[in-house]
């Protein structure tokens, strides 16, 4: 069973189901036999053996004696029936006259079948009553059952149903990326029940040709991606392309909340649960920029200052951020000097924008940049994280060493 | 395999081409087990060979290459005591390795038979012999005459009459045996003899004679020719009799010539005391055997 490569419940349910199909077998054909054996003796002795009697008690008065007589002839006769064939586990079988012309010669208990012959003689009807008992070659019988039971199983076992589409590819895919035959068969099993958004991931798996396929496939077989987002499989696919040889990272990423971390140690933010190293500048904006969201969640709004009058008050707290965190000195001179103005705000922005977009494309990005709207006073340009303030953090990050990318520019 | 393809690169397990063809392996997987069983279940008992119940043998002590003797007579009951005592007898085992005895209608017995001398004593009645072979005496002689007996009519409800008036109505049991005397030869012909003329259905002709009583117990029929002998045996409450014969005659052994001479007289002797088994069927009959050879 375990060359068939089953887990243990699996081959012990099998175990079990050969082991109850050989015991019906068994039941089966001793029924059967017994069955046959009497139908085929009461056919054969109804041809011959009413006419042998009756001729046997020509010219009698009466039958005591004869009756004596016939029993033990017949008796004699049935002592030893061998069944002609090797494949029969029947050892042999006897018959013993049960009644006689309404005379009883031995009780029924012992007979395995009975078997009754009828003729008539002048209107009336005589009956023989005959019992069959039988030896059983059991070690025959038994392995021959068992044998039959393991043939029906092994054809059970050893043909499948038809593969779909989907697992005829991925059973390739994965036996031609090495992954034994067997192992195959069980990862691929759950392919046909998976949801639509595990059917784009395994795509997504699949074009990835990461080289150990039984790493994402135990993934999709426990319910991962099952009932994901479209932006998750999005975010996967973008994990794929950056961590093509740590699928668990790559997961990881994808199945990360949407949310945004930022930590001004190292000028890194995490996005999605991908870590990256900002400019200074840019980052120092978009820090400032969260703590406004996250001082006021319901609002959070920051309205450009008028391109002819700096901000004297906001440019105080990038400033001090700035000092804080080691912000160039060049940024915080401008700040000082000019105080915060609106084009200094949208081109950090843009540099936000531009450094996310390079990376995580635009799509991916958008939740994680700015929304505008116009500000009803003043009819100028204001602007907020999109994200709920809920999903920004700011912190020192955690071990990010190995997530952290450095943007391309 | 035309109905699976097998993937390349699965060297151990099929792959159905299609569902119908999954769904037949499948149904394949559980007929085949059951078809086999059934196959190997269904295999044929060996040719029964049933002896011939219509005769008996037994062997002499010291069998070895001596002839068998060979009787024939007419129906079980004694046969097989008779073989018996002549296979015990140690005079008998020095001639013969043993005894078979063959029971068979009366009908059996042919020309042939008795030219062939194929039994050495057998039983019938004179004129039956004597009708198949006027010559038998060539061949056979008288060893022990049976005795003759009286036949009735018998009936369970009053006296039998043989007129047309009582018999209305009531049915006579007769042996299909057209030979038997006293269930079908002697009955007949004293019908004849009172001219009276039974319809069809007043008759009624039964296999053997425990068929015949059976019916006659249990009122299926309303008169039968017997013995008293017989009749006794029925244990009827009570019956009433008619006369037919007081004296038909039963028949006689016959032994072959062969056997007849003066050597012989001693195994003669033990034969006829062998049939001494006979005696409870044949005393009731009141008439003593008559032995035509003489025996301390």
């Amino acid at each position: 069973m375990t060359s068939l490569g089953l887990s243990k419940p699996k081959g012990l349910i099998k175990l079990a189901v050969v082991a109850a199909a050989s015991v019906f077998l068994i039941a089966f054909n001793h029924w059967l036999s017994l069955n046959y054996l009497s139908r085929s003796l009461a056919q054969q002795l109804r041809e011959t053996l009413p006419n042998k009697i009756i001729e046997a008690g020509i010219n009698e008065s009466f039958h005591d004696s004869l009756n004596d007589y016939l029993v033990k002839r017949l008796n004699d006769d049935f002592a030893q029936l061998h069944v002609n064939s090797a494949f029969s586990a029947v050892q042999q079988c006897q018959v013993q006259v049960l009644r006689i012309h309404n005379k009883t010669y031995a009780n029924s208990a012992n007979a395995a079948r009975i078997i009754s012959l009828h003729w008539p003689i002048n209107d009336h009807i005589q009956e023989l009553k005959l019992g069959l008992a039988c030896q059983w070659q059991w070690p025959k019988l038994i392995a021959s059952q068992l044998f039959l039971s393991l043939l029906g199983l092994l054809m059970w076992t050893a043909v499948a149903p038809p593969l779909s589409p989907r697992r005829k590819q991925l059973l390739r895919a994965l036996t031609e990326q090495g992954v034994n035959r067997r192992q195959a068969e069980q990862l691929s099993s759950k392919a046909d029940g998976y949801s639509p958004r595990q059917e784009q991931a395994l795509t997504l798996f699949l074009r990835s040709n990461y080289p150990h396929p039984s790493h994402y496939l135990a993934h999709l077989n426990t319910g991962g991606f099952k009932h994901s987002s479209p932006s998750v499989l999005a975010w996967l696919e973008f994990a794929l392309r950056q961590r093509p040889k740590d699928i668990a990272d790559a997961i990881a990423i994808a199945e990360s909340p949407a949310e945004l971390s930022l930590c001004p140690a190292n000028s890194t933010v995490m996005v999605h649960g991908y870590a990256l190293k900002m400019s200074s500048t840019p980052f120092m904006y978009y820090l400032w920029y969260a703590y406004r969201r996250r001082q006021n969640p319901v609002d959070g709004w920051f309205t450009n200052p008028p391109s002819n009058r700096p901000d004297r008050r906001a440019d105080q707290e990038i400033i001090a951020l700035m000092q804080r965190y080691g912000g160039h000195a060049k940024a915080i001179n401008d700040l000082s000097e000019k105080g915060l103005r609106a084009k200094t705000l949208d081109q950090n922005r843009s540099k936000i924008k531009d450094e996310l977009c390079q990376l995580f494309g635009e799509e991916l990005a958008a939740p994680f940049l700015f929304e505008s709207a116009r500000d009803p006073q003043t009819a100028r340009s204001q602007y907020r994280l999109a994200l709920p303030a809920t999903a920004i953090s700011i912190h020192a990050p955690e071990s990010t060493s190995t997530r952290i990318a450095t943007p391309s520019n | 395999m035309t109905l699976a393809i097998r993937e390349p690169m699965l060297p151990f397990r099929f792959f159905s081409a299609n569902h119908t063809t999954y769904r037949a392996i499948m149904g394949l997987a559980l007929s085949l087990p059951i078809a086999l069983s059934v196959w190997m279940a269904s295999r044929p008992l060996q040719a029964l060979s049933l002896s011939d119940y219509r005769s008996y043998q037994c062997s002499s002590q010291g069998a070895g290459t001596k002839p068998t003797f060979k009787i024939l007579t007419l129906f079980y009951n004694y046969a097989t005591d008779f073989a018996d005592y002549l296979c015990a007898s140690t005079l008998f085992a020095k001639s013969y390795s043993g005894v078979e005895i063959r029971w068979r209608p009366r009908a059996y017995l042919s020309p042939q038979h008795i030219l062939d001398e194929e039994f050495d004593i057998f039983w019938n009645r004179h004129h039956i012999v004597a009708g198949l072979v006027p010559e038998f005496s060539n061949y056979y002689r008288v060893l022990q005459q049976t005795p003759n007996y009286a036949l009735y009519w018998i009936s369970q409800d009053s006296t039998p009459q043989l007129s047309s008036d009582y018999l209305q109505g009531k049915v006579i049991g007769f042996s299909r045996d057209s030979q038997s005397q006293t269930h079908f030869l002697q009955p007949m012909a004293a019908l004849k003899q009172a001219g009276i003329n039974l319809n069809a259905d007043q008759k009624k002709f039964y296999t053997d004679p425990s068929a015949l009583y059976a019916a006659f117990k249990n009122r299926e029929i309303d008169i039968i020719s017997t013995a008293i002998s017989q009749v006794d045996n029925l244990n009827l409450s009570t019956y009433y009799t008619l006369l037919i014969n007081p004296e038909v005659p039963s028949g006689a052994w016959f032994i072959k010539n062969q056997l007849h001479h003066s050597h012989h007289r001693a195994l003669e002797c033990e034969i006829i005391r062998g049939l001494q088994v006979y005696a409870p069927l044949l005393a009731p009959l009141q008439q003593l055997s008559v032995q035509t050879v003489d025996c301390p």
